[in-house]
């Protein structure tokens, strides 16, 4: 009996769940068109009085806040509810009673969902770009591989980032309202809404210097900005810096909040 | 050594007291008066291998909380424990793979998947090779007579049928040491007795060691050689139930019925008066005045019926749960 046939099975639930919430999933990116039509007209009075705003032409400033919609999409967790439902109503006791590792569990379950998440974000992104030619937009995909590289490694850092977060319902029954600030907080934090240099050279500095910019910018910059080969591979070895750093926090704050755990019900 | 040790064991949780209302709640913003529960407040005892042990005790005496720090589930907040050589909350795999735990509130199975399939992700956990796994559930199904229900969803499946295949599930890596927290709730009079044969049979076969807690007296005076009744996060006794009874009590019952109304106080000369309605009395008189009292009673009284009896178990362990409240007002 091999060790990973437990993990393989909470893989193919992660697939199996995705496969039958897709719609769930494509929904959710569509409704992400709404905001992006407030931007449309947002930017188009900003390029109106200026064609280049902060480094950004309007069609840049466009395509970005359309990838980085999608890409944001792809990249976030979606299980703090599943783990703080686990916590609040005592399931995690079978974990803690069993030979299988709650981290493991879920770090499969996630690939096992992100695997359909990558076909329909992909779909989108190839079907956009397709229209956004008919707009006559110009579009430049540089580094593509590169691209895949550093966005396998903003997958990590968020699934890390959000195991941590997650970690709050150990100390706090209902994190509804704290989630979704967080979610707010850290999407702007990672330019999933705008590109970070809209914010103002001190703003940027404080964001360039956080971790956050790895899950969504980092990988953007590559794909749109043809930024250098130097520049990118100091980004994978600072994101590979953060997931070490955060997978020791997540270590810390989850062994703490062990130990807190109550065991609700029964 | 012991195969399980428990020393001067304690879990005290912090909890929050609310009034009812809008105001309170308003109040509990700013200020919260932390109160904490002694669940478990010092208790120790040691169990052999291969014994069966029922935990006894009134609602919210502990009894959950011990099993679940045995299993590694809580962290205690003082004290000592070690079970087959392990400290349950280190939370090693070895240790994991050497107990189990059956809820009867809270089954592991998943109501939307057959059993069998539930079982199959239990063999992966555990890591049960092939030919150990298909003879272990052919056996066990056999045993609880489910083996015709495998493929059926669990949702469907009755209440007592679904505690089988959970005992299934619990068994399939053959361990060593079982808590079983209250496995036979809500299951009718056959079903408990089917599920007590069961647990007597393998107990014998496996020699595993067994820790039970119930509430139906039966399951605990067929199954278990020794008991620990637990109250108020206390240890009120530990031993046989049969001495239970003796340890409590030098007395007897003599249970009276009149066919006319008498005075209480008349009866008081023979001992202490348990229950009076007028025609009918329980006294607990000693065990060597009984013939007298008897002799001296039915001269006296317009007895129609009389009964002599043992201080019941039952009244027994309703003692202790009483002793243990008192224990507690005045401490």
């Amino acid at each position: 009996m091999r060790r990973i046939d437990k993990y393989i099975y909470s893989y193919k639930v992660g697939f199996q769940s995705a496969t039958e919430y897709r719609m769930d999933f494509i929904l959710s990116i569509f409704a992400s068109i709404f905001p992006i039509f407030v931007q449309y007209f947002v930017w188009k009075a900003v390029f109106s009085a200026t064609p280049v705003y902060n480094g950004y032409t309007f069609n840049s400033m466009m395509l970005y806040i359309i990838v980085a919609t999608v890409v944001s999409r792809f990249v976030s967790a979606g299980f703090e509810y599943e783990i703080s439902s686990d916590i609040k109503n005592g399931h995690l006791s079978r974990f803690i009673t069993m030979p299988v590792s709650y981290l493991f569990f879920r770090v499969f379950r996630f690939l096992g969902q992100k695997i359909i998440h990558l076909v329909i974000c992909a779909l989108i992104l190839i079907c956009l770009s397709f229209i956004m030619k008919m707009l006559s937009f110009e579009l430049v995909y540089h580094q593509l591989f590169l691209f895949i590289i550093s966005i396998i490694l903003a997958l990590i850092l968020n699934f890390i980032i959000f195991y941590i977060v997650s970690t709050i319902s150990f100390w706090m029954a209902e994190i509804w309202g704290v989630v979704i600030a967080l979610r707010l907080v850290i999407n702007i934090a990672s330019g999933g809404i705008l590109p970070i240099a809209v914010f103002g050279e001190s703003i940027a500095s404080v964001l360039n210097v956080l971790p956050f910019k790895y899950t969504i910018s980092f990988p953007l910059s590559i794909l749109l900005d043809d930024i250098p080969l130097g520049e990118v591979m100091e980004g994978f070895a600072l994101q590979c810096v953060w997931i070490a750093v955060f997978a020791i926090l997540a270590k810390i704050a989850w062994d703490r909040g062990m130990k807190k755990y109550i065991a609700a019900g029964g | 050594m012991s195969f399980i040790q428990v020393n001067n064991l304690k879990k005290h949780y912090d909890y929050y007291e609310k009034e009812v209302g809008l105001k309170s709640s308003l109040k509990n913003l700013f200020y919260r008066k932390k109160m904490i529960k002694e669940a478990v407040n010092d208790i120790s005892f040691t169990i052999e291998e291969g014994e069966i042990v029922g935990f006894l005790g009134p609602n919210g005496a502990g009894k959950t909380t011990t099993l679940k720090m045995l299993s590694g589930i809580l962290f205690p907040t003082e004290g000592s424990l070690s079970v087959g050589g392990y400290i349950p909350w280190e939370r090693k795999k070895n240790f994991k793979m050497m107990f189990s735990i059956v809820m009867g509130n809270k089954g592991q199975l998943n109501w939307d998947l057959p059993a069998n399939e539930s079982l199959f992700l239990t063999k992966c956990i555990y890591e049960i090779e092939d030919d150990q796994y298909n003879r272990t559930v052919e056996e066990l199904s056999e045993l609880l007579d489910v083996k015709d229900l495998m493929k059926v969803q669990v949702r469907r499946l009755s209440l007592g049928e679904r505690m089988k295949m959970e005992l299934i599930a619990a068994l399939l890596h053959n361990p060593k040491v079982i808590y079983l927290d209250e496995p036979t709730i809500g299951l009718d009079f056959m079903s408990q007795k089917k599920i007590r044969e069961f647990f007597k049979f393998y107990n014998q076969q496996q020699k595993t060691t067994i820790i039970l807690t119930s509430h139906y007296m039966a399951d605990i005076e067929d199954l278990c050689s020794r008991s620990i009744i637990i109250n108020n996060g206390k240890i009120a006794f530990d031993g046989e139930l049969k001495s239970l009874s003796e340890q409590i009590s030098t007395g007897k019952y003599v249970k009276l019925q009149m066919d006319k109304e008498i005075d209480e106080s008349e009866l008081r000369s023979y001992g202490n008066v348990v229950s009076f309605d007028g025609y009918n009395a329980t006294i607990e008189v000693q065990k060597q005045l009984v013939n007298e009292c008897i002799i001296s009673i039915l001269n006296n009284f317009p007895v129609v019926d009389f009964t002599i009896e043992d201080i019941s178990i039952e009244e027994g362990i309703s003692y202790f749960y009483r002793k243990g409240e008192v224990i507690h007002e005045t401490d």
